[in-house]
């Protein structure tokens, strides 16, 4: 392995509570050491002076694996035209497409961008298979996923029976089963009342067939979450997502936290891509922004976190979910094309491309809502900068997004192109704040490394923190990022150098090694006689409702090319 | 100002040539254009390492005053004409998919074959082929809305053409001297095709505009058209048949109010169908 020294670096940690200050890092066996380990005549010293040191980016929400994601490229293929570039050996694999590039693509272009942690938030269990098959095609990064519960049927009927300590134990299986990191909950009953009524469900309506709410599902869920002791607790895509007027519905997703019966401090929910779930008004005609309502709750409720799901205006992007229903109803507004792909027993999905519009009122005011969370949130630690890639935009335009937090004169030049009525109505022209470089080191490395339970080795450069370092040419103390926002932008695009797991990755901001990062999975303990129970029960539940045997079900460690266990000692008795 | 370019071995494998346009060689010196950028299957290589190169030792702002030739040009060489938007190139041999992609304005003539693509999203300007061409000419890529083809500017080929010719244009003209093969004009929302020679089946299916005149014999007709009136000449584009035409509106499947045109006399067993129709309505 290869000793680094980065030379007079200007650091951001927020983890160790390093503000920009001028120092070394040194790299030895893949970890971050003391730089006296360092003997300096064998290590490549790389020279950061007046350069940006921060550690690898971490990507809590984007599809980048999975099997929607597939088929996103299968109705895609203009995506894939002339956006081909061949590959280069030793180093790079071709690379293709925008927003559902292949699975080259997606770890270059994260690596080039200095992230090196990306979780895959959607994976239905029986498909999670051919999930991990696809995270292990993808180069540099480190990557998990998380499991879909909300329309499995063994999670409905375990819930509508009543049988919490069943449920428990059936979600760690699951989550070791599969291989996964956390769980997911998308739309939670919709999938049943959509086929059986035509149309989704608050969560104060009944699910029908089964007679319980989404409230239910989303409590039982999230208090198993606490019982097994997972980091990232649930993760959550609101109701009535996609429909104007569903800014309550996430307002009283965020309250059900409150209510959780919590076993370990921490927030207990994750409310995931809330600009899509932060409509107010009553029709798209009417439609505002409900962010200021989004941050408020935010600012007063210490128990929920939330990401953005920003949309990018006029870029391309293709909306993937496994809300099934709002797909159907965003095909009836686009009238382009649609897939929609159902799983047995677990979950369903759609995909529709779509393009936002800078002209469109609804697309701005979609535009507005997310910036308006960032920046009216108190506390940046509970605030996640994602696209839902590709959904609202894809990963290669973080770099915009940043640019549009740290520079009101960003915001201000892009509001000259929306659409004004809808400005007329939002209140993001009259915001003032503008994010630091540190509150960006925030966001994107250190509250999400905390987010996903991994502080003690990832999101930091303290001394035995992962090597995972993203050095950006830039200089905060000569550059004026909030004036000179271009500048910002092009050297977030493309990092001066990303040191992956000790490893030089990225050059200049062309990839010059490959190397596989590690998918994590949680593994929880089950004491003996609970799995007993449990399998007594799930044993004829398989035969009655899958097509596969239990056996084959469980994926094997050896599927997963670098599997990086995180062993969780759980209150399950 | 005119450049040749003349290749010197036969490519074994597909070219990206999309370098060798009047916008790519403007304002560059000699020099500069034999070392202009083009991918020999993956590997990337430059101009003078497949042609030889001569003409004024320095080419003019102006893409317009800009002529290239190629000669001794190859099926393998892709991309030719790519997005440009004035001058004009001749090829004297033939050439590979996608020429003339995207391109604005200006011309490309072609002495000798064209392969799939040819014109594919073209905005203007003319290409003219005297060989045959191959599929989706002047037409979208695959995945894309209809009417995001060709958008303006005209296609003349003087062979004969392959299937799914103006596939989803959104204007333009193309004429084919000779004849075409299935789905002339399929989901085409505007422009015009006209094919003087016979066409495969089911020409302008599912176009909801624009206009398709085959002067041949119809293999099949798509049963998604409803007759409007026989005319007993036609004139389209400068082009006079003197004889007559069964005119019909359609594609109904798409809701479209496109015009289709089909020789009578070469095509009455599949007219005297619709003919009954005719009458019944006047």
């Amino acid at each position: 392995m290869m000793e680094i020294l980065i030379r007079n670096g200007i650091v951001f940690d927020p983890l160790n509570n390093i503000k920009g200050e001028v120092m070394d890092i040194a790299i030895k066996n893949g970890k971050i050491v003391d730089p006296k380990e360092i003997d300096e005549s064998k290590a490549v010293v790389v020279d950061a002076k007046n350069k940006v040191v921060m550690a690898g980016g971490i990507d809590i929400h984007s599809h980048i694996a999975g099997p929607k994601v597939n088929v996103g490229r299968m109705i895609r293929p203009e995506d894939h035209y002339l956006t081909n570039k061949p590959h280069k050996l030793p180093y790079t694999r071709a690379e293709t497409g925008l927003t559902v590039p292949n699975a080259y693509r997606i770890g270059y272009g994260y690596a080039r961008l200095g992230y090196t942690f990306v979780v895959e938030p959607a994976t239905p269990p029986i498909k999670t298979r051919h999930t991990h098959h696809e995270l292990n095609s993808i180069p540099i990064i480190d990557k998990a996923a998380y499991v879909l519960v909300d329309s499995n049927w063994i999670v409905l009927d375990l819930i509508k029976e009543g049988k919490k300590d069943l449920l428990v134990a059936y979600l760690a299986w699951l989550l070791y089963a599969t291989k996964t990191y956390s769980l997911k909950l998308v739309d939670p009953g919709s999938d049943v009342a959509w086929v059986l009524r035509g149309r989704g469900i608050d969560i104060d309506e009944e699910i029908p067939f089964y007679g319980i709410t989404p409230k239910e599902i989303i409590t039982a869920v999230a208090e198993a979450a606490q019982v097994i002791n997972i980091p990232h607790k649930v993760h959550i895509h609101c109701n009535r997502l996609g429909y104007p007027g569903n800014y309550v519905t996430t307002l009283k997703t965020m309250t059900l936290s409150e209510s959780v019966k919590r076993l370990a401090p921490g927030p207990a929910m994750h409310i995931t891509h809330v600009q899509f779930t932060g409509y107010k008004g009553d029709s798209w005609a009417t439609l505002e922004s409900g962010g200021e309502e989004i941050a408020k709750e935010l600012n007063r409720n210490p128990n929920a976190t939330l990401d953005l799901g920003q949309v990018i205006l006029g870029r391309p992007a293709t909306t993937m979910t496994a809300d099934a229903p709002f797909e159907f109803v965003l095909y009836h507004l686009t009238r382009w094309k649609w897939a929609s792909s159902d799983t047995e027993i677990d979950s369903a999905s759609g995909i529709v491309p779509y393009r936002y519009r800078k002209k469109s009122y609804v697309n701005t005011i979609q535009w507005v809502i997310g910036l308006e969370i960032a920046l009216l949130a108190n506390d940046l630690w509970r605030v996640f900068i994602t696209t839902d890639h590709p959904n609202a935009g894809t990963f290669f335009d973080y770099p915009k997004i940043f640019a549009w937090l740290v520079s009101k004169k960003a915001r201000e030049d892009t509001m000259k192109e929306v659409n004004q009525r809808a400005l007329r109505k939002s209140v993001l022209p009259s915001i003032d704040r503008e994010y630091s470089l540190y509150d960006i080191a925030i966001v994107t490395r250190a509250s999400p490394a905390k987010l996903l339970g991994v502080e003690s080795f990832k999101g930091h450069l303290g001394i035995g923190a992962d090597a995972d370092v993203a050095i950006y040419d830039i200089n905060p103390n000569e550059v004026d990022i909030s004036k000179n926002y271009d500048v910002f932008i092009k050297a977030f695009s493309r990092a001066w150098m990303v040191i992956k797991s000790g490893e030089i990755v990225v050059k200049e901001g062309e990839v010059v090694k490959t190397v596989y990062g590690k998918t994590f999975y949680v593994k929880p303990e089950i004491p003996e006689d609970v799995e007993k129970n449990l399998m007594s029960y799930l044993e004829p539940a398989f035969k009655q409702y899958y097509t596969v045997a239990l056996d084959n079900f469980v994926i094997g460690k050896h599927e997963i090319r670098n599997p990086f266990e995180v062993s969780i000692k759980t209150h399950l008795r | 100002m005119s450049y040749v370019l003349k290749l010197v071995s036969t490519p074994k494998v597909l070219i990206d040539a999309r370098s060798i346009s009047p916008n790519k060689f403007a304002g560059k010196s000699l020099d500069e254009i034999r070392k202009l950028r083009i991918l020999e299957g993956g590997a990337e290589a430059t101009l003078d390492t497949l042609f030889s190169v001569d003409g004024p030792s320095k080419a003019s702002q102006d893409p317009n005053s800009i002529e290239i030739i190629i000669e001794n040009s190859s099926n393998k060489l892709c991309f030719i004409g790519y997005k440009m938007s004035g001058g004009k190139i001749v090829v004297k041999g033939d050439v590979g998919h996608f020429t003339g992609y995207k391109m604005s304005n200006g011309s490309i003539i072609v002495h000798g074959s064209a392969r799939n693509y040819l014109g594919c999203k073209m905005r203007g300007g003319s290409i003219e082929v005297f060989g045959d061409v191959g599929h989706r000419a002047g037409g979208k890529l695959h995945g894309e809305k209809s009417g995001k083809g060709m958008r303006g500017g005209t296609i003349v080929i003087h062979g004969n053409a392959g299937s799914y010719l103006g596939w989803g244009a959104g204007g333009g003209a193309i004429i084919v001297d000779g004849n075409a093969k299935n789905f002339v004009g399929a989901d085409i929302t505007s422009g015009t095709i006209v094919v003087k020679g016979s066409a495969g089946i089911y020409p302008g299916f599912g176009m909801s505009g624009g206009r398709v005149v085959v002067g041949g014999r119809v293999e099949a007709m798509s049963p998604s058209f409803y007759i409007d009136s026989i005319v007993p000449s036609l004139k389209v584009r400068g082009i006079s048949f003197n004889k007559p035409f069964a005119t019909f509106i359609g594609d109904v499947l798409s809701s479209g109010r496109g015009v289709l045109q089909i020789s009578y006399e070469d095509n009455k067993n599949i007219i005297d169908v619709y003919k009954q129709f005719l009458e019944e309505s006047i």
